[in-house]
């Protein structure tokens, strides 16, 4: 399916999480990708025509997404972990949930773990 | 009283006729002739008026594909330089042209091309066109077509005319340098290891040996993945490869590609 490219123009000045403004055009349409390099141009591709109400969401989001810090950046590196990495964390959090259950507390989820380490670099 | 320079009489061999070589000659000999020419398309048997240790300056309003110039002699001198806007490929052994008007060049699997600002010099054996030097100029960007990105086994990677930020080429000397920079690219069917980008769109050259690009990270649904170029021996397509040697994660509109690659070609 040929995809529907559309530019915007940034109002903003400052440059945007990538990954966070990938995944906020994600919630508006599960195709859209989008190219930017630096610079106030963006250039959203999705798999079906840009309706005015799309055109909208999708300036919104480039103008509102987070903007790109080294806290961030790790967030989105977090994601990307390697499974060896993930392995040595996974092992870790079973360990703290069996201390956990000592204590009559919930195990934590994978998912869980996770966020908590992302919470913790966005505090950095 | 004329002077006269026997040695450069229009003569039969024989010193007792022809006529004294006129400045225009004395010239056309020490300076060599210019010329300027604009053709385009297939040009077998280019005849752009070569005489001498000749000059030209090429301009075509779209590219030309150049199999052979006629008027060589053993020694003979011709360079042309783009002094245009398009691209002049000069084929290596074709028989499009005759044999005596074809050119030998350092590439064998494909055209040497000249872009603008670039130049190739020849010089005549007796035989054919020898390549005596040769700088591309400008790189060169060929002419997107969906057909030249593929992925290996029954996986499919839509690169669309949208998504190519950077597809060129440069060659020098028996080296094809290739950059590429695709975006918001779907890859599909069954995910397998390898995505190819066709030698047509880096020249259309064979590769002389096997090379690899280390340390290239290729953002794959949502993952920044590891990953490396490979152009193996005898083949017509650079292989994008995770370093994990795993597949490709299917995507819609979210596989970027970036690099270069450096191989040397037959």
């Amino acid at each position: 399916m040929a995809g529907f490219y559309q530019t915007f123009t940034a109002v903003r000045t400052t440059e945007p999480d990538i990954a966070s403004l990938a995944a906020q055009l994600r919630a508006l349409d599960a195709t859209a990708g989008v190219q930017h390099t630096t610079g106030p141009t963006y250039i959203i591709k999705k798999n079906s025509a840009w309706l005015p109400a799309h055109l909208t969401a999708a300036q919104n989001a480039i103008e509102t997404a987070p903007v790109a810090s080294p806290q961030r950046a790790a967030q989105s590196t977090i994601d990307q972990w390697p499974l060896d990495l993930k392995a040595a964390f996974i092992l870790v959090m079973e360990q703290v949930n069996v201390l956990r259950a000592f204590h009559s507390l919930p195990a934590f989820t994978v998912q869980q773990f996770v966020d908590a380490i992302k919470a913790k670099a966005l505090t950095l | 009283m004329p002077t006269s320079f026997l040695n450069l009489v229009n003569d039969d061999g024989s010193n007792t006729v022809g006529t004294l070589i006129d400045k225009a000659e004395i010239q056309a000999l020490l300076m060599g002739t210019y010329l300027t020419r604009t053709d385009t398309g297939a040009v077998n048997n280019w005849a752009p008026g070569v005489d001498g240790h000749t000059f030209t300056a090429w301009a075509g309003a779209s590219d030309a594909t150049f199999s052979g110039c006629a008027g060589g002699q053993a020694g003979l001198l011709h360079v042309v330089r783009n002094t245009g806007t398009k691209v002049a490929y000069f084929l290596h052994a074709s028989g499009l042209s005759s044999a005596a008007n074809q050119y030998a060049n350092s590439v064998t699997s494909g055209a040497t091309p000249i872009a603008p600002g670039g130049y190739i010099a020849h010089r005549h054996t007796g035989s054919v066109w020898q390549l005596v030097a040769h700088e591309q100029g400008a790189w060169i960007a060929p002419a997107w077509v969906q057909a030249h990105f593929t992925g290996n086994g029954s996986m499919t990677w839509l690169v669309e005319v949208g998504d190519v930020g950077t597809s060129r080429y440069r060659l020098t000397g028996r080296t094809v340098t290739y950059a590429f920079n695709f975006l918001t690219t779907t890859i599909a069917g069954t995910p397998n290891t390898q995505l190819q980008i066709s030698n047509a769109q880096w020249g259309g050259y064979t590769i002389a040996a096997v090379i690899y690009q280390q340390g290239m990270a290729f953002a794959n649904d949502g993952t920044v993945r590891a990953a490396y170029s490979q152009a193996p021996a005898s083949g017509t397509a650079i292989n994008l490869i995770t370093t994990a040697a795993t597949a490709w994660a299917a995507v819609v509109n979210a596989g970027y590609f970036a690099g270069t690659i450096t191989a040397e070609v037959a």
